[in-house]
């Protein structure tokens, strides 16, 4: 199979950001964009930078808290983690997911 | 709880990012540049050399300048942020380039300050209404005869009375005296104040309501008492405000007067009146030729005014059937009360408000200008930040924002300039300017000329998007400044320094024409000498006994007084001064023995001098003698004429021995003062030099001076020459008066040379502020060709390398900017010259003995601005001639 560009829909990027952070260790940006496209076996290749602006509109909803450190190579960098709020809503979002999918999916499968 | 927390270190961040957006653009910096580093390093670990790492990290990134915008955008302070750092950027470039900056803000705001300053006082003298209620509704109205060369004369009472009675135009009519009175105070000594008799409808009339008490009413008609209305500029002076005035009794002239109300500030008409006070004698006395009464109506329709005339003419064409004797020829004249109050300030004012005009259009015209050649540098920086992928909406507010920076510092700057000159404006101003105390600076004019200004900043910085939509990008960041669009923007540029230098020329013509009006006003003779010569005024109505010798022994003796005190050279006294506002009367005058063709008109103005006044004032007398201490009561009457009298009736022939009959005519309440006693003919002794007393642009009418010995004229000016200080002599003559009678007020106190200096006001006024206004205009127009030369030499730098690489000579190259400069700076003097004949008309009634059209003006002042013009293109023409040719084509 030849990697699928996949433009992600308006939102899907905040869930999914959502759910790699969801793991547990804060991680900073670079790491999301490589945890992600790692976990869909490079079938969404992220135009990396648009990332940013959805890290930031997620951290300003409150749903994820960012903090400066020391990269893993000892550079300052800013990594973000999941909070309390973040992980409700991450809860909601993954149902509605599923929801959307699964109707989708049953569209496309009727004959 | 959690959640709570977490909503608020979200609100927490978004302040954060609006307290201190510089850190909040570091850390986006920081960690955008932090994944591109991530990312770099992990291609280099797959394998490929580190520049190509670099770039497909960046390339697999995206567009920075537009995920930075995203991100802000996402964080919803995006609007704040971007201004914040507009106005940072736009006050770093201002800083980074000082001389350009500079230059932009003091054009901008001296186009705005001098506008406003201007727009102010025109708008708020000839603009805006009088404070009175429906004030455009307010007539002055006068008497008027051909046939004896009257116009705007007074009225008699009983005409008054008639017109007030007959006419259907007006919903109402008063009439007023103004006059002076002497109030006695407390401690015995004397004030003079200007008081003003009125009828008692003259508030009604006026529509003023009094700020405490009450004003006149109907029960103060004819047959009351007389009662004050106190100015609230004599109630602040005199009594320092206080409302317990009201009621109270003050003496004037020697009587007391009850003092029953207070108007408002903004009510001073007639200007400077201290007090009214109601009239309380019917109209219906004297003859109806006692002319000597103001009228003001209030008309039912402001719009009807013609109607109103004609009605009037109506009325008084009855009256004069009726009265053949005493009214033929007079009819009567209305004005506007507005129009007659701003007067000839109008043409004055409008001619300053033409040329701030042009200020501000050589203002704006500097500032695009320079926002234009600076478009041509920037557009590079443009066009390589929008391939980074700014978008073109935030560039246009950033320009946007850096321009309104630049407009705002002028607009700031401008802003105090105009209060300054307000101020100025008014402390230089003729004292004639009208309701001058009432002027503040007004916000809807800085408004209004600060927009301007704004607008034009803002249209020519965005100057390079427009160039940047109409090219490619690709383009503008290879050739730089040399890209398509410079042709345009220099053609621009040219039409802008054109029209420059055409109006700088016009408003330094301007300047020119005024300055030498002024000088020739400075160079009439006014017919006397006012250097070392102090003046005050006496007046003796109350405070001497009422008898005519006793009056006349008065000021003989005390002039005698005066004479004796050290430095004193010469005193004597008159009816009035020159140049002054007091009022002279004309009148009919016949000759004993003397044919004169009945279409000739025997009018001249009597004057009253003692035998001291001529030698004190310096005026020569021409033929016969001066009056001396013989021509007194009981003996023969003696009078003076003056040349333009002498040459119009005895063209070629000797007045002296001439008589001239009976003049003792009587004015109303001022009483038969002219000449005292039974002297029924008086012989002409003498001919003196033409006194300027109209003013000094107005030719000097017919005039007949009686011997202040012969009248029992009360209230006179005294002049004294001296050589000792005014500051050292004044309170040596206010001793001597104390000493003699203290209850005789002393006012007036001003020496001639600022009668002089007031009745040159005006002129001084106008030609010293468009003297300004054209050294700004040319120091504008200068700066306009400068500016747009060094561009065009910086533009031009690698062609006029090559030549003189090719071998042209230095004095080539200079010559040929400089040609550049020159053609425009003469095409605008063209223009310009063709712009000033055309407008020297308007300008015509200010100036005195100047052809508005004056060559030599014209030629001068061409001369001076093509010296400016080549001064300024001497400086880029110079430094085209110091580029470097290895230097020039690196630069390619």
């Amino acid at each position: 199979m030849t990697t699928a560009r996949t433009d992600l829909l308006q939102g899907t990027l905040e869930l999914l950001i959502l759910k790699t952070l969801q793991i547990g260790e804060p991680m900073h940006g670079w790491g999301v964009a490589v945890r992600i496209q790692q976990l869909s076996e490079d079938v969404l290749q992220l135009n990396q930078g648009s990332l940013y602006p959805a890290l930031h509109r997620l951290e300003h909803k409150g749903w994820i808290r960012s903090e400066w450190g020391v990269s893993e190579n000892n550079r300052r960098a800013k990594f973000y983690r999941l909070s309390a709020l973040g992980r409700r809503q991450l809860a909601d979002e993954q149902e509605h997911w599923a929801l959307f999918t699964g109707a989708v999916q049953r569209i496309l499968t009727a004959t | 709880m959690t959640m709570l927390t977490d909503w608020l270190r979200g609100i927490g961040v978004k302040l954060k990012t609006l307290l201190r957006p510089d850190a909040a653009w570091k850390d986006l910096d920081d960690e955008l540049r932090f994944h591109v580093e991530m990312e770099a390093a992990r291609l280099r670990r797959d394998g490929l050399p580190s520049a190509e790492a670099q770039r497909q990290a960046m390339a697999r990134f995206g567009g920075v300048e537009r995920i930075k915008d995203e991100t802000r955008e996402a964080r919803g302070t995006k609007l704040w942020e971007d201004m914040m750092q507009d106005l940072k950027y736009g006050l770093r470039m201002i800083v980074k380039n000082p001389v350009f900056s500079a230059v932009a803000i003091i054009t901008l705001a001296l186009g705005i300050g001098a506008n406003t300053a201007i727009y102010t006082v025109v708008k708020a003298v000839l603009l805006d209404p009088l404070p009175f209620e429906e004030s455009e509704k307010l007539t002055l109205l006068w008497t008027h005869n051909e046939e004896q060369n009257q116009a705007k004369y007074m009225v008699s009472p009983m005409d008054f009375d008639d017109w007030r009675n007959m006419n259907a135009t007006f919903e109402s009519m008063a009439a007023f005296w103004p006059t002076t009175g002497t109030v006695t105070e407390d401690d015995g000594n004397p004030t003079r104040v200007r008081v003003v008799y009125t009828t008692e409808d003259f508030f009604t009339v006026m529509s003023v309501l009094p700020l405490s008490g009450r004003t006149f009413q109907e029960a103060d008609g004819p047959g009351s008492t007389a009662v004050a209305v106190l100015s609230h500029g004599f109630w602040q002076r005199r009594f320092g405000g206080d409302p317990a005035v009201v009621g109270q009794s003050i003496t004037l002239d020697g009587g007391p007067i009850e003092v029953i109300g207070i108007v408002r500030p903004e009510h001073t008409f007639p200007d400077h009146t201290d007090m009214w006070i109601n009239m309380t004698w019917t109209m219906q006395i004297q003859s109806r030729q006692a002319r000597w009464m103001s009228a003001i109506g209030r008309l039912n329709d402001a719009d009807a005014l013609d109607a109103a005339r004609a009605d009037l003419a109506g009325v008084a064409a009855r009256i004069e059937q009726a009265n053949p004797g005493t009214n033929r020829g007079w009819t009567v004249t209305a004005a506007k009360l507005h129009d007659e109050i701003v007067g000839d300030t109008r043409t004055a004012l409008l001619v300053l408000l033409g040329a701030t005009g042009f200020i501000l259009l050589i203002a704006c015209a500097n500032v695009a200008n320079l926002l234009l050649s600076r478009s041509e540098v920037r557009a590079k920086e443009i066009a390589v930040r929008v391939a980074f992928g700014a978008g073109r909406g935030r560039l246009i507010k950033q320009l946007v924002t850096e321009s309104l920076v630049l407009a705002g510092a002028g607009a700031m700057l401008g802003l105090a300039g105009a209060q300054v000159g307000v101020r100025v404006l008014l402390s230089l101003a003729p004292v004639t300017l009208p309701h001058a105390e009432s002027i503040r600076l007004d916000g809807a004019v800085l408004g209004v000329v600060a927009g301007v200004s704004l607008l034009t900043g803002v249209l020519f910085g965005l100057a390079p998007i427009v160039r940047l939509l109409r090219s490619d990008l690709y383009s503008t960041i290879r050739d730089g400044a040399r890209s398509t669009g410079t042709a345009r923007t220099q053609r621009v540029q040219n039409v802008f320094v054109v029209a420059q230098f055409a109006m700088a020329l016009m408003l330094a013509v301007g300047a020119g024409l005024l300055v030498r009006s002024f000088q020739n006003l400075r160079s009439v003779d006014p017919g006397f000498v006012p250097a070392g010569v102090l003046t005050v005024e006496l007046d003796v109505s109350t405070s001497v006994a009422a008898s005519n010798q006793e009056v006349i022994d008065f000021y003989e003796q005390f002039e005698r007084r005066i004479s004796e005190l050290p430095g004193v050279l010469a005193v004597g006294d008159a009816s009035s001064l020159p140049l002054g506002e007091a009022l002279d009367y004309s009148q009919i005058f016949s000759f004993v023995d003397r044919e004169v063709p009945p279409e000739v008109e025997l009018r001249a103005f009597n004057r009253l001098v003692s035998p001291g006044f001529l030698s004190a004032m310096r005026t020569p007398i021409v033929a016969g003698r001066d009056f001396n201490s013989m021509d007194r009561v009981g003996s023969p009457g003696a009078v003076l004429i003056n040349e333009t009298l002498a040459n119009r009736f005895f063209p070629g022939e000797d007045p002296i021995g001439e008589k001239i009959g009976d003049m003792r005519t009587c004015y109303g309440p001022l009483g038969c003062l002219h000449v005292a006693g039974d002297i029924s003919e008086s012989e002409i002794v003498g001919v003196v030099r033409d006194v300027k007393y109209e003013g000094l642009r107005v030719d000097a009418q017919p005039g007949i001076y009686f011997s202040g010995m012969q009248s029992s004229i009360k209230r006179r000016t005294i002049a004294i020459r001296s050589t000792s200080a005014t500051s050292a002599l004044l309170p040596a003559i206010r001793q001597e008066l104390a000493s003699m009678n203290p209850s005789v007020a002393l006012t007036n106190v001003q020496t001639l040379d600022d009668v002089v200096a007031d009745a040159q006001s005006r002129d001084r006024f106008s030609a010293l502020l468009l003297s300004m206004f054209g050294i700004v205009a040319l120091l504008l127009a200068a700066v306009g060709v400068y500016g747009v030369l060094a561009y065009t030499v910086e533009q031009r730098t690698s062609e006029l390398g090559i030549r003189m690489a090719l071998g042209a000579d230095r004095a080539d190259v200079r010559g040929m900017v400089l040609t550049d400069g020159l053609r425009l700076v003469l095409v605008g003097l063209g223009v310009g010259i063709v712009g000033a004949i055309a407008v020297s008309g308007v300008i015509s009634s200010q100036l005195y003995g100047v052809n508005p059209r004056d060559p030599m003006i014209y030629g001068g002042v061409t001369a001076l601005l093509l010296l400016v013009g080549l001064t300024a293109s001497f400086v880029p023409a110079w430094r085209a001639t110091c580029v470097s040719p290895v230097v020039a084509m690196r630069n390619e």
